[in-house]
């Protein structure tokens, strides 16, 4: 295609979408819209006859509608709304992650956003995207809380190593010593990786990860991930493992399976040596 | 040889990449008894390779062959260089320059090299993206960091919620697609379209096999296949690249959140013709893509963890490119084209930060990675580039102010 004929081709797609912004949106979206204008889209957020999942796209247009330092009134009041439809909650933290990334009034807001948050974290259909959204945005509070967590089982919000993958977002969130007594003791192999993640910067735990890059017991995700952290702790205790031989193991039972990780984790271990950061020229 | 030729005012190989605006380049022959008409014309080094068109003085069109005398002296002729539309490089080195004259000719490998949409590229072409990005990380230790520290909730205010977003991240791209290219020059910052299923990219031998949850499951990391060049990816210490979809990644374009669907192509440039309205972009499409996902990418503290966040804001930024040549806004000083705001890093001609240094209020007190990284294919936009040098990304209204890159969808044409 010319760069002419691209151009006019481009122009008649725009001019379609600026007719079809311009008129009424249809389906039924439209009941509730039936009366147009900001106000009743607005109202239909709470209308106690709508079905959840109108108001929450209702709740979205309403903040497509509004300038974007004015669009959190709305979601933010639905987000901490304890009595407030899950689905609606649920909409309403996303358009507020959206706004939080390009509201030029967030930081005014925040604060709000924060405490919303927090309060989702009781309702459990919410607790895990709550729980991300307050540990991406570093909130100490629910750091300690995820913390208290891990110590005492009884206080956990949430499983072991979902604690542990939301902790590790925050590279300031102290985790470390809680990581290492998981890695002791895991209550399963989620729980290990996630702590071996936390660890893989940890120079303390070059030893505890070689020891489990040796181990054959152990899974191929965990000796993946053992070489990993060593690779980024201590590359030079990381070598090229040679690719296993098949007619080596052939007469044992589980050759297959064995050849087939010792396979993955020598790629493993090339990839990784493959894009080391090459020394500097002295 | 009695002929000579300069490409981004080099002879070196490191000067030999070009994108569709056309690059400063120059011929001579060696002192001879006369003057020496010559034909350069371009040829793709194998099928499928680049091609290149060639321009007389910056305000002509483009010709595919253009005749020159060279004069007897050894003085050189200037002439312009461009890709030809459409006729993007797979390789390095695959498109041919060619000068003939009196029985005497040159040939020099080139490449025309453009960001494309990632999920159409060659094999060769994602793995060698690949291989350059693993390597800019290298486990942890590599430059990556820095770009992964200077996008943090501490530098906001220097890059969201305002006017400076698209320039700013433009900037950002620039070094980290430089900072790939010093590790593979024939490497580029492909684009995720994020209004269109790419089921290619979210591969586990590309992007990483994507999960679809919903906004109230935990993410989990992206599936990678053994020996995968980002298999030991690590930012902030911590292996792995938390993502998951809440989308089906093989079928869909990402979606947004209801009722603040994310735009289309189309609908991004239908937002107005001006930038004060084309700059609402940053909610959707921009923030609707972040959003359309659980783990880092969805929050800008984490998102440049993900080095998905880098291909998502190249197709941000192509958007912009391309609402810049449709509406022909390329000149800085037009209001229409940028306007500022009274604050430090938002008026046309201020540094932007981290690239200036600046460590004193209102900027942040930290600033990683050191100024703007130079390329051996333009000066431009300096070592601490301003908003104003990186608006006319094409050199369309001053040629010193190209900056050295393209997208395979966005045409040179001169207004």
């Amino acid at each position: 295609m010319s760069i002419r004929d691209y151009r006019q081709q481009l122009e008649q797609e725009v001019a379609q979408e600026s007719a079809r912004a311009a008129e009424p949106s249809g389906g039924p979206q439209a009941e509730l819209e039936s009366a147009g204008g900001a106000d009743q889209l607005l109202s239909s957020t709470t209308h106690p006859e709508a079905a959840p999942e109108l108001r929450a796209a209702a709740l979205g247009r309403v903040a497509r509608q509004k300038d974007l330092g004015s669009a959190q009134v709305a979601p933010l009041e639905r987000l901490a709304d304890p009595n407030e439809a899950p689905a609606v909650r649920v909409a309403a933290l996303s358009l507020l992650k959206l706004l939080a990334i390009s509201s030029p009034t967030f930081p005014e807001w925040r604060p709000m956003f924060l405490e919303a948050l927090r309060r989702a974290v009781d309702e459990p259909a919410l607790r895990a995207a709550a729980l991300e959204a307050l540990t991406q945005e570093g909130d100490r509070p629910t750091q300690e809380k995820l913390l208290a967590g891990l110590k005492d089982p009884g206080q956990a919000l949430v499983p072991v190593d979902h604690a542990l993958r939301l902790l590790s977002s925050d590279p300031h969130a102290d985790v470390r010593e809680v990581a290492r007594s998981v890695a002791g003791n895991p209550p399963d192999e989620a729980a290990l990786l996630q702590a071996m993640k936390v660890l893989a910067g940890d120079p303390g735990s070059v030893e505890a990860f070689r020891s489990l890059l040796a181990d054959r017991s152990q899974s191929s995700s965990v000796r993946k991930l053992a070489a990993t952290a060593l690779n980024n702790l201590a590359p030079e205790l990381l070598q090229p493992a040679p690719e296993p031989r098949l007619e080596a193991a052939a007469d044992l039972a589980s050759a297959p399976a064995l050849t087939a990780d010792e396979s993955a984790l020598a790629k493993h271990i090339g990839a990784l040596i493959r894009v080391r950061r090459e020394p500097a020229p002295r | 040889m009695p002929l000579e030729i300069e490409i981004n005012g080099s002879a070196t190989p490191e000067a030999r990449y070009i994108a569709y605006a056309p690059s400063p380049c120059r011929i001579r022959q060696t002192p001879a008894a006369g003057p020496l008409p010559v034909t350069l014309s371009s040829q793709p080094a194998q099928p499928g390779g680049g091609q290149a068109v060639f321009y007389s003085d910056p305000a002509a069109p483009s010709s595919a062959t253009l005749q020159l005398t060279l004069p007897a002296d050894g003085s050189w002729v200037d002439f312009g260089l461009g890709g030809k539309w459409q006729a993007p490089s797979v390789d390095d080195r695959d498109c041919l320059l060619i000068a003939t004259g009196n029985g005497d000719s040159l040939t020099v490998p080139l490449m025309v090299r453009l960001r494309k949409d990632a999920n159409t590229l060659l094999p060769r072409e994602r793995d060698r993206f690949l291989e350059a990005l693993a390597k800019l990380n290298a486990g942890g230790s590599g430059r990556y960091q820095d770009f992964r520290d200077i996008h943090v909730a501490a530098a906001n205010e220097e890059e969201h919620r305002g006017p400076h977003f698209l320039p700013w991240h433009r900037t950002l791209l620039l070094d980290f697609e430089r900072g790939l290219q010093d590790i593979d020059s024939a490497v580029s910052l492909h684009y995720w379209r994020f209004d269109q299923p790419a089921s290619s990219v979210f591969q586990s031998n590309f992007m990483g096999a994507t999960a679809q949850v919903t906004l109230d499951d935990p993410p989990s990391d992206v599936a990678l296949d053994s020996g995968h060049p980002l298999s030991g990816w690590i930012t902030d210490g911590v292996p792995g690249i938390s993502r998951s979809a809440l989308f089906d990644t093989q079928t869909s374009p990402a979606p947004g959140p209801p009722g603040f669907d994310l735009l289309s192509e189309a609908a991004t440039l239908a937002l107005g013709d001006v930038y004060t309205d084309f700059a609402q972009m940053e909610g959707t499409p921009h923030g609707a893509a972040h959003v359309s996902f659980v783990g880092w990418i969805s929050s800008i503290p984490t998102a440049a963890k993900d080095p998905l966040f880098f291909m998502l804001h190249a197709n941000v930024d192509r958007l912009w490119a391309l609402w810049q040549w449709l509406k022909r806004r390329t000149d800085p000083n037009d209001v229409k084209v940028y306007r500022g705001q009274n604050r430090d890093g938002r008026r046309l001609d201020d540094s932007t930060w981290p690239w200036n240094g600046v460590t004193t209020s209102p900027r942040p007190d930290f600033a990683p990675g050191g100024p703007l990284k130079p390329s051996p294919t333009t000066a431009a936009p300096g070592a601490t580039p301003t908003i104003r040098g990186v608006i006319d990304y094409q050199g369309n209204s001053s040629a010193a102010a190209r900056i050295g890159y393209g997208y395979d969808a966005v045409p040179f044409e001169l207004s």
